[in-house]
């Protein structure tokens, strides 16, 4: 999926960030281009609606809850998501846009947990199956909520294996 | 096999390095840095989301860290050093 690149400013004249040097605030963000929940931007200075105001926009199962105004869903927990590598499949392990492990082959499947460097574990007799299912449960025991999408995971990976 | 019970939401703790961040063991999740006058720099890589803030830097970490709070995370107070003691 693509990405662009969108920009929002406060729509408020009286904004106190204007005062600062006429710029106002600028939010930056990169959002995948399909179409998915309505996102309402508020200014993180004063709370008005940040321009584009009402526009549809895309995000995606990652994007960090708790960005908007409220309109997507808040769970309990941070949600982890699978992602392809770029040009080739799974499986980076997502934080919105931020990696926090992965899952590759090298001489044996390795699955690495980024918020650990100690930790890379090599499974040279191992299924692919078990060494996701290892990263996936590193990040349950750490208070997030991860995706289950082993068997999507494994067949990305079926005619390579 | 069944899914682990997580004991505790992901914690995020405060590091000073050039500017304040946000991390999680050793991933970088946030960070807020002062710039020229009283420009306050948020940068968060979960979202890809900048902000150039004019509010203090106080108010700026306070910012960040209710976002993450919000999301989900338990995170560190706003460390004295930055606050100066404001609270």
């Amino acid at each position: 999926m693509s990405d662009l690149w969108r920009f929002f400013e406060c729509a408020n004249p009286s904004c106190e960030s204007k005062q600062l040097d006429g710029a106002g605030v600028v939010l930056q963000i990169r959002m995948p281009v399909s179409l998915g929940h309505r996102v309402l931007f508020r200014c993180p200075v004063c709370s008005d609606p940040m321009q584009p105001d009402g526009e549809v926009l895309a995000t995606e199962s990652g994007h960090l809850p708790g960005r908007t105004s409220g309109e997507l869903n808040n769970p309990p927990r941070p949600r982890l998501t699978w992602r392809h590598y770029d040009g080739g499949p799974p499986a980076r392990l997502m934080l919105g846009q931020l990696e926090v492990g992965h899952v590759w082959a090298s001489t044996g499947w390795v699955a690495r947990d980024h918020t650990s460097p100690t930790h890379e574990a090599r499974y040279g007799s191992g299924s692919l199956r078990a060494t996701v299912t290892d990263l996936r449960q590193r990040f349950l025991a750490a208070g997030f909520d991860v995706d289950d999408a082993t068997d999507p995971i494994v067949a990305g990976f079926r005619h390579e294996t | 096999m069944s899914d682990a019970v997580p004991l505790a939401k992901p914690r995020l703790a405060w590091i000073k390095r050039d500017g304040w961040y946000l991390m999680h063991g050793d991933v970088i999740f946030a960070m807020v840095k002062a710039s020229h006058a009283d420009v306050t720099h948020v940068h968060d890589w979960t979202g890809l989301l900048e902000l150039r803030m004019p509010k203090s830097f106080a108010d700026a970490a306070r910012h960040l860290r209710s976002q993450f709070i919000a999301a989900g995370f338990d995170v560190d107070d706003v460390p004295e050093e930055i606050t100066g003691g404001e609270g």
